[in-house]
C-alpha cells in the first residue's frame, strides 16, 4: 500500500510538472503572427512577410480609432524555407514567433504562378498552422497587401477577411477558401482544382508621405486614419475605360484592382484565382465567381443588372435583378473517354426593378423578363465554364460528379479527369422564375408626354 | 417507500465486474487507436470505401466472437487459457497464452511509441518522447495495480467520453463533409475490399481479452452481452471516425495525415472565442490512451499468469510495464512503430484472433460429440 501511495505521488507530480518544464510558454514572450504572405524572392529564396500584432493595440478586442498607434508591424525576410523565415523574423523582434493565431495565408501572384505546393506542403506540416486559416492570392505582391491597413473597421487582415468572407454567400463576388479543406485537399485531388479569392489594393489607394501604411495605420499620418473618407470634390476615377465594357457587363466584371470606388478600406476582395495543381493558371472576375457559386449551390443571393428586353440597346436602362437560393443539378454521362455534363440551374428572382415603362409584373410580360435573365445567366455560366476549361482548372468541381460514374478508385485515377476536363462537353440550361418584385410592382410612372431620360 | 441505506444498495462483489464494465474495457481497448494513425491505415487499404471496412470486418469478427462466447458459456468460471488446457492440452494452452501475451506486449510497445510521438507532434513538441513514454506507462501501471474493478469503472467513464467526443466532432465537422469523398463506392475494387475486410478484423482483436475477463464477471452468462455491446459500439465508433476523416480529408489527402482525428478537431471553428476544440479532444485522448495501456498491461499479465500458472499478479504487471517502457524506447521512431503495428503485428494477429476461439469451439463440439457417442463418459 505504501509503495502504491508513493507511486501515486510520483506519478501525479511528474505528470503535472514534467511537461511544463519543457513546453512552458509565456504569453508575454510570444509575437503573434496574424497573417503570412509568400512572394517570389531571388532564385532559390522565398520572400516571407509576417504581419505581427502589437499586443498593446490589440488588447480587449476594442480599438479606439485614431487614439492608438500602429496595430501591427510587418517583417519581410528572404529565406529558403518557412522554418528558417520564422527564425529570421524573430531575430530583431525580441519575441518568439507563433503561428497559432495566423488567420491568413497570402500568396503573391508571381509566386502563385510558379507553384505554391512547396510552401503549402511545408506549412501544413507545422503544428502551429491552423487548417481553418484562410487562403487568398494577392494581385501583385503579398508583402504590399500586408503592409497597408487592410480595413478601416478591423484590427487585422485576418479579421477583415473573416468578416468579409462571411458575406460571400450574400454577394457571390468571391469565395471563402480555408487552408486545408478548400486548398490543400484540392491541391492533392484528382477530381477538382483548388481556388481562392483574390486580394488587391483598391483603385483609389495612393501611398502618401513616407510610404504610408507601414505598421498598420501609423499615428500622425492623417491619410491613414480610418475611416478614410474622400475629400470633398474628389471623384471616382476609373482606371479602365468603362465604355469598353460590353453592354451586358458591369463593374463587377473588372479585376479587383480596377473596380472604381473612393473611400473605405484600401484592400479589395473580389474574384477567384484558379489553380491547376499548385500553379495559378487564371483568374475569374467577381461576376464570374458568382457563376461558380451558382453552379455549386453555394450562393445565397446576388444582384445582377440585366439588359431590359424592351430596350436592348440601352444598358443604362437595365433591369435590377436580385436572385435568391439558386439550385443546380449536375448530370454526368460518360462514354469511354468522352464526358458530357449537363448543368441545370433553377433561379428564383426575389426583386426586380425596371426603369422602362414595361410592367413585368403583368403575367403576360413576366416570361419576357424571365427569358432575358435566363439568357444573361446562361451566357455568364457558359463564359465562365469556357474560361475554366481553357485554364484546365475544374473549379466547378464537376469531377466530384464524374467520380460517381466509376465503381473503383483506380479506374477513376486512371481516367485522369483533370486532363479530360478541358475537352468535356458541358451544356447548361437556366430556368428563371420571377416570384417577388419588391415593395412596388409597377415601374415608376412617367407621363407619356415625357421622354425617359437615362438615369445613369 | 423506505429509502435504501448505503449498506443495502447492491454492489459489485469485490474483485468482480458487471457486463457494462467488461464491455467498456473491451471498447476502450479496441477504440483508442482511432486517435492515432489507424484511420489512415484503413484508408490506405480501403481507399474511398474505407468507411465500410469497420462494418464488414466487424460482421466477420462476429463469427469468432460468437465462438469465444459460446465456449466461455460452456465453461463458466474458467478463462480462455484454462479452457484451452481442458480442450487442447496444457502445452497448447501455454503456447497460445504466451502468443497472446507476446502479441499484446508487441502492440503495447509500438502503441506507446506511436502515442508518445503523436503527442510530441501535436501538443508537446519540446518534451522528450522518452519522458512521455516512461510517464505514460507509469500512469497506466498505477491504474493496472489498482485492479480490474477500478480499471473497468474508469473505462466506463472513458468510453462515455470517447463516444461523446466522437459525436460532437462528427456534428461540428458537418459543414466540411462531402459525400462525394466516399465515392467511388467500391474503393480499390470488390475483391481487394473483401481481403481488407478479412485482414482488418484485427481492429476488434482486443475483444479476445473477454476470454481472460470472463471469470471476473459477476454472471458468467453476461459474457455474450458484454461482447455484443463492445463490438457493436466499437463498430459504430470506427465507422463514424472513418466517415468523418474521409469526408473532411478526401482520399488521397487522408493518407498523408499523421493524426487525422486530431486534425479534424483542429479544423472545427465554433466562433471567434472558441476555436480550440482540440482542447476537449486532448484530455479524452490521454485518458483513453492511458486506460487502454493499463487494460492491455493487466490483460496480458493475467494471460501470462494463467498460461504459466503464476500465482502472484503484481510482479508480472511490473515486469510487463517495465518491458513495455524499455522496448518502446528502443523503437527508432513513429514510422517504424507504425510499420510493425499495422504491417506485421495486426495483420498476422488475425491467425490467433480467429484461430484460437474457433479452434476451441470446434474442439468443444468434437469433445461433446465424442462424449455423446460414448454415453457422456469422457475423461476430463
Amino acid at each position: 500500500m505504501r509503495i502504491r501511495r508513493l507511486l501515486a505521488i510520483v506519478v501525479l507530480t511528474t505528470t503535472l510538472l514534467g511537461p511544463g518544464c519543457w513546453d512552458r510558454v509565456e504569453l508575454e514572450d510570444i509575437a503573434w503572427v496574424q497573417a503570412i504572405g509568400f512572394d517570389k524572392g531571388p532564385p532559390g529564396f522565398y520572400s516571407t512577410t509576417m504581419e505581427i500584432g502589437i499586443p498593446r493595440s490589440l488588447r480587449g478586442g476594442v480599438v479606439s480609432v485614431g487614439a492608438i498607434g500602429p496595430r501591427y508591424t510587418t517583417v519581410t525576410v528572404l529565406a529558403r524555407s518557412i522554418l528558417e523565415a520564422i527564425d529570421l523574423t524573430a531575430v530583431n523582434l525580441g519575441r518568439r514567433i507563433s503561428l497559432v493565431q495566423a488567420q491568413l495565408y497570402l500568396f503573391g501572384r508571381e509566386f502563385a504562378e510558379t507553384d505554391v505546393r512547396s510552401i503549402v506542403g511545408e506549412t501544413k506540416r507545422l503544428v502551429e498552422a491552423r487548417g481553418s486559416a484562410l487562403v487568398a492570392m494577392a494581385q501583385g505582391r503579398a508583402e504590399d497587401i500586408l503592409r497597408v491597413n487592410t480595413s478601416p473597421l478591423e484590427v487585422s487582415p485576418g479579421r477583415f477577411l473573416m468578416t468579409i468572407l462571411q458575406q460571400h454567400g450574400r454577394t457571390g463576388l468571391f469565395e471563402a477558401a480555408r487552408f486545408v479543406p478548400d486548398f490543400v485537399n484540392l491541391l492533392e485531388s484528382s477530381s477538382s482544382s483548388p481556388r481562392c479569392p483574390i486580394l488587391a489594393l483598391a483603385s483609389d489607394y495612393k501611398p502618401k508621405g513616407g510610404g504610408a501604411g507601414q505598421g498598420g495605420g501609423a499615428e500622425g499620418d492623417p491619410s491613414q486614419q480610418f475611416p478614410s473618407t474622400p475629400q470633398v470634390g474628389e471623384r471616382v476615377e476609373p482606371r479602365t475605360d468603362l465604355s469598353k465594357l460590353a453592354p451586358s457587363q458591369s463593374t463587377t466584371d473588372l479585376p479587383p484592382e480596377d473596380i472604381p470606388l473612393a473611400g473605405g478600406g484600401p484592400v479589395i476582395l473580389a474574384g477567384t484565382a484558379m489553380f491547376q495543381g499548385g500553379r495559378m493558371v487564371g483568374t475569374l472576375t467577381g461576376e464570374e465567381s458568382r457563376a461558380v457559386l451558382v453552379a455549386r449551390n453555394d450562393l445565397e443571393r446576388a444582384a445582377f443588372p440585366v439588359i431590359d428586353p424592351t430596350a436592348p440597346d440601352k444598358p443604362e436602362l437595365a433591369l435590377d435583378v436580385e436572385i435568391t437560393g439558386p439550385r443546380s443539378k449536375v448530370r454526368v454521362t460518360r462514354t469511354g473517354d468522352q464526358v458530357r455534363i449537363r448543368l441545370d440551374i433553377h433561379v428564383t428572382v426575389s426583386y426586380l426593378a425596371t426603369w422602362t415603362q414595361t410592367d413585368f409584373s403583368d403575367p403576360r410580360m413576366t416570361p419576357l423578363a424571365e427569358s432575358a435573365i435566363e439568357d444573361y445567366l446562361k451566357h455568364l455560366l457558359d463564359r465562365t465554364i469556357a474560361k475554366s476549361q481553357a485554364a484546365g482548372s475544374d473549379v466547378f468541381r464537376f469531377g466530384e460528379r464524374v467520380k460517381r460514374t466509376f465503381l473503383t478508385w483506380p479506374e477513376f485515377e486512371e481516367f485522369a479527369w483533370l486532363t479530360k476536363y478541358p475537352t468535356a462537353q458541358i451544356d447548361t440550361s437556366v430556368k428563371v422564375h420571377i416570384e417577388l418584385y419588391g415593395l412596388t410592382l409597377q415601374p415608376p410612372v412617367i407621363p407619356p408626354s415625357e421622354k425617359i431620360q437615362s438615369p445613369k | 417507500m423506505r429509502r435504501k441505506t448505503r449498506a443495502e444498495t447492491p454492489k459489485i462483489a469485490a474483485g468482480h465486474i458487471g457486463w457494462l464494465e467488461a464491455a467498456a474495457v473491451l471498447f476502450i481497448s479496441s477504440v483508442s487507436k482511432i486517435f492515432l494513425i489507424y484511420p489512415v491505415k484503413i484508408s490506405t487499404d480501403g481507399q474511398t470505401a474505407a468507411w465500410t471496412v469497420p462494418m464488414f470486418s466487424g460482421l466477420i469478427s462476429v463469427v469468432w466472437v460468437w465462438c469465444l462466447v459460446s465456449v466461455l458459456r460452456e465453461h463458466p468460471g474458467e478463462d480462455i487459457v484454462s479452457i484451452s488446457r481442458t480442450l487442447l492440452g496444457k502445452y497448447a494452452a501455454a503456447v497460445l497464452g504466451m502468443a497472446f501475451y507476446l502479441l499484446n506486449l508487441g502492440l503495447l510497445i509500438v502503441g506507446c511509441r506511436e502515442c508518445s510521438d503523436s503527442l510530441a507532434i501535436t501538443m508537446l513538441p519540446l518534451t522528450p518522447t522518452k519522458y512521455v513514454i516512461v510517464l505514460g506507462v507509469a500512469v497506466s501501471l498505477f491504474v493496472a495495480l489498482r485492479g480490474l474493478e477500478v480499471l473497468s469503472r474508469l473505462c466506463v467513464v472513458g468510453a462515455a467520453l470517447v463516444i461523446l467526443l466522437l459525436l460532437a466532432t462528427s456534428l461540428l465537422a458537418v459543414d466540411m463533409w462531402s459525400v462525394d469523398s466516399i465515392l467511388p463506392l467500391f474503393g480499390p475494387g470488390a475483391a481487394k475490399l473483401l481481403k481488407v475486410f478479412g485482414v482488418r478484423q484485427s481492429m476488434y482483436g482486443e475483444v479476445l481479452a473477454l476470454g481472460i475477463l470472463s471469470p471476473y464477471l459477476r454472471k458468467s452468462s453476461h459474457a455474450g452481452k458484454a461482447a455484443r455491446w463492445a463490438v457493436g459500439a466499437a463498430m459504430v465508433a470506427f465507422t463514424l471516425t472513418l466517415l468523418v476523416c474521409e469526408m473532411v480529408f478526401p482520399y488521397p489527402s487522408l493518407n498523408r495525415q499523421a493524426v487525422p482525428l486530431i486534425r479534424v478537431t483542429r479544423l472545427i471553428y465554433l466562433g471567434r472565442f472558441f476555436q480550440r476544440f482540440e482542447a476537449i479532444l486532448a484530455p479524452t485522448w490521454l485518458i483513453s490512451g492511458s486506460l487502454q495501456t493499463a487494460a492491455a498491461i493487466l490483460v496480458a499479465s493475467l494471460m501470462l499468469c494463467s498460461a504459466l500458472s503464476i500465482r502472484s499478479l503484481t510482479p508480472v504487471l511490473v515486469v510487463t510495464a517495465a518491458l513495455t517502457a524499455t522496448a518502446a524506447l528502443f523503437v527508432s521512431g513513429i514510422t517504424v512503430a507504425q510499420q510493425i503495428d499495422f504491417d506485421i503485428l495486426r495483420p498476422y494477429s488475425v491467425i490467433l484472433i480467429d484461430g484460437w476461439p474457433i479452434g476451441l469451439w470446434i474442439a468443444d463440439r468434437v469433445r461433446k460429440r465424442a462424449r455423446n457417442a460414448k454415453g457422456g463418459n469422457v475423461r476430463k
